[in-house]
């Protein structure tokens, strides 16, 4: 493909984007300043008043305590992510063969070959008062009689984790790989021990890792509704389902548009921080990087 | 029973996130789920018994052919945008055999997701046929969304009961043709709950019960949830004044928000109470039915005091409907008494057709879940969508926030 043509399609993938992406986000950005009509009217949206009146009502109760819980749901589902996928990615990266990573990171997104639903509905009988767990427990000696896990927020919390864990493993295996072992060599040569090679070597060359991983993670699930809609029952419920219930049995479409528009920025906004935080660590990495280099000439 | 299929034992897409159209169906997760269980395989006796009892095929493909001469000329094709799974499927396809006909499907899990696509669409989105729950009519007549009907082309209508005809919804049918009705009531474990259970208000107390609490589902539809407080304070269920509806919602908040597990409109057909899961559910009849089937030792059924819920669920023609005799046709191929019954033993929902009683088998299990009795009739009473819906959506939203927090 010459440069012109390789042009033309560019243009084209990026008209296309417009006209399917944020053309539909702008109709509900619209939507957003509306009001929902009457039962007898005609239409979705009546546009003839537009105002705020949608925003505060999504940042009102009940709106806002949901809110705030997909937040904390999320932050901390993101955390655990992260803590679990930091050792099977350094494993993966540093620790096995080439072909044994291969097939084990294959085992990683072998699940996303299988319809996410019927996965999630699989816990749920996996989870169930009669399912495999509780026969397990109950195998071992426990008492499970008065255990409740289904339904509960801890089972929004094992769902969401599960099924994010993979987004933040790949691209914190791919970036503890890219780590020059001659880096790690030449610290092991100037005497560090292990432990120092980890924290002064390969924890900061991972950070580009960690913020790709936290972004990949916590930008989808803040918005899932299928795993607090499956599992955590009345008590799972976050924004998504909040916002997919205005749309449907609700039928207030300029309401779910406008929760829709503020989880857009929330998103927007901590995309923006995590941008902000890879740029600051690469400067402050420099200054520290440099600081090293002046002390080592005075030293010399 | 305004958000879900009645039945839908199978495919109702797992209400909110519903892809429409796929592929995996409630009654496959509820043999899988019996079978991961070790609960047995649910749904066996009832599949059993469907095979041996439902219509024979050439008597269903003789009813295709008499309502096909009533119509005149017709096009080939119809499409049929309808609940998941809420009809036997040999109805189906005894029709197409008979008549050359060939059906189409689209399936929805609330009558507002069904209302806001035909209202997206205006009349283009190609449905021929619609199953509308009898309180959303009156706003699908006035957004324009349906099509008279000419009953001289749906002879059948004669056969159906008076008593099933022109309600408040639409009088003197004329946009729409009763499909079934049902009851919404609870249905709850012996094993667990051992005291007397007839009214709301037992269900409520019932509901804080230690063993009880956090395995307790309701419906997920708001005016059903939002019945309840009603139903038990005596209030009118219809009622639009804002008081009544805030000071129910907070009945609801403070009695059932602390104990309630999970919204799901099928607790009988998804395994939740099979399973364990729930030990009390509100639900409707023919869902609550499917529970029972399975252990009929273990729940029981109660149509509670001092009111509740009678639906009726319609055929209606949609805007923009290709070939009206086609859908005339089809509608009048399905209150044929023959078909009636095929249906009837499928869903487990009552039909309006009078006669049906006289070609359904006589051990149809559960029965008495089916058919209401003169005193369960008195006490039900039916929503019909009006201007309190926007406050009413607004308050079950409060409600599930409430649940989410307890």
């Amino acid at each position: 493909m010459n440069t012109r043509g390789l042009r033309g399609f560019v243009a084209f993938s990026y008209l296309w984007y417009a006209l399917w992406f944020i053309a539909p986000g702008l109709i509900m950005l619209v939507y957003a300043f509306g009001r929902t009509t009457g039962i007898s009217q005609h239409g979705l949206v009546n546009l003839s008043h537009l105002g705020f009146s949608n925003f505060h009502t999504a940042l009102a109760n009940p709106a806002r305590p949901i809110l705030i819980i997909s937040l904390e749901y999320t932050a901390i589902a993101t955390a655990l992510c992260g803590l679990i996928a930091f050792p099977v990615a350094y494993f993966l990266a540093r620790k096995v063969q080439p072909r044994a990573r291969a097939i084990m990171l294959l085992l990683v997104v072998l699940p996303f070959w299988t319809d996410y639903l019927l996965r999630m509905l699989g816990w749920r009988i996996f989870l169930s008062p009669l399912g495999l767990l509780y026969d397990a427990l109950h195998g071992i000696g426990l008492n499970v009689a008065s255990l409740s896990i289904l339904d509960t927020r801890g089972a929004v919390m094992i769902g969401l984790v599960y099924n994010y864990l993979p987004l933040f493993i790949l691209p914190l295996a791919v970036v503890l790989e890219r780590i020059d072992p001659f880096l790690l060599q030449a610290a092991d040569d100037l005497g560090a021990s292990p432990r120092t090679i980890f924290r002064t070597v390969t924890l900061p060359l991972s950070m580009p890792g960690v913020i790709a991983g936290t972004i990949l993670v916590f930008v989808p699930m803040l918005g899932d509704y299928v795993t607090p809609t499956l599992l955590g029952g009345a008590r799972g419920l976050m924004v998504g389902s909040l916002i997919a219930a205005q749309f449907n049995e609700g039928q207030n479409w300029s309401l779910g548009a406008a929760m829709s528009i503020i989880l857009v920025l929330i998103l927007v906004g901590i995309v923006v921080a995590c941008g902000a935080a890879a740029v600051g660590l690469r400067a402050l990495a420099g200054r520290l990087r440099q600081r090293a280099l002046a002390r080592e000439m005075v030293a010399s | 029973m305004t958000n879900s299929s009645k039945q839908d034992p199978d495919r109702e897409p797992i209400r909110i996130l519903a892809p429409e159209g796929h592929k995996f169906s409630r009654r496959d997760l509820m043999k899988f789920a019996a079978v991961s269980t070790g609960a047995g395989l649910l749904g066996t006796h009832q599949d059993q018994f469907l095979l041996s009892h439902s219509s024979n095929l050439s008597a269903l493909q003789a009813a295709a052919k008499r309502s096909l001469k009533a119509v005149g000329k017709i096009n080939k094709n119809l499409y049929i945008y309808t609940w998941g799974q809420y009809d036997n499927p040999t109805t189906f396809s005894a029709f197409q055999s008979a008549t050359g006909i060939q059906l189409q499907f689209g399936s929805y899990n609330s009558n507002e997701a069904m209302i806001a696509k035909l209202e997206l669409a205006q009349g283009t989105a190609g449905y021929d046929i619609v199953v509308p729950t009898g309180g959303y009519i009156p706003e699908m007549v006035a957004k324009g969304l349906l099509l008279p009907l000419n009953k001289s082309k749906i002879p059948n209508f004669s056969k159906l009961d008076t008593k099933l005809l022109n309600f408040p919804w639409d009088p003197h049918n004329r946009y729409s043709i009763p499909k079934d009705y049902g009851t919404t009531g609870f249905i709850y474990d012996k094993t667990v709950i051992t005291r007397k259970m007839t009214t709301w208000a037992d269900f409520a107390k019932a509901a804080a019960l230690p063993a009880v609490s956090g395995k307790v589902s309701l419906l997920d539809d708001p005016n059903d949830v939002m019945g309840i407080a009603l139903w038990n304070s005596g209030i009118d269920w219809n009622t639009p004044k804002s008081s009544q509806l805030h000071a129910a919602n907070k009945w609801l908040i403070k009695n059932l928000a602390p104990h309630v597990s999970n919204f799901d409109s099928y607790p009988g057909a998804t395994g939740g109470l099979v399973n364990g899961s729930y030990v009390l559910s509100q639900a409707w009849n023919g869902d609550a039915r499917q529970a029972i089937l399975h252990a009929p030792k273990r729940f029981a059924w109660v149509v509670p005091e001092p009111a509740s819920e009678i639906w009726v669920d319609n055929w209606a023609i949609a805007k923009g409907a290709k070939d009206l005799n086609t859908a005339y046709a089809f509608i009048d191929y399905v209150i044929d008494p023959v078909v009636a019954a095929n249906e009837l033993i499928y869903t487990g929902y009552s039909s309006p057709v009078s006669n049906v009683r006289n070609f359904l088998p006589k051990n149809l299990p559960a029965a008495n879940m089916i058919f209401l009795t003169a005193d369960q009739s008195k006490r039900l009473t039916s929503y019909v969508v009006n201007s309190s819906n926007n406050l009413r959506t607004q308050l079950y939203s409060e409600f599930k926030a409430a649940t989410a927090a307890g």
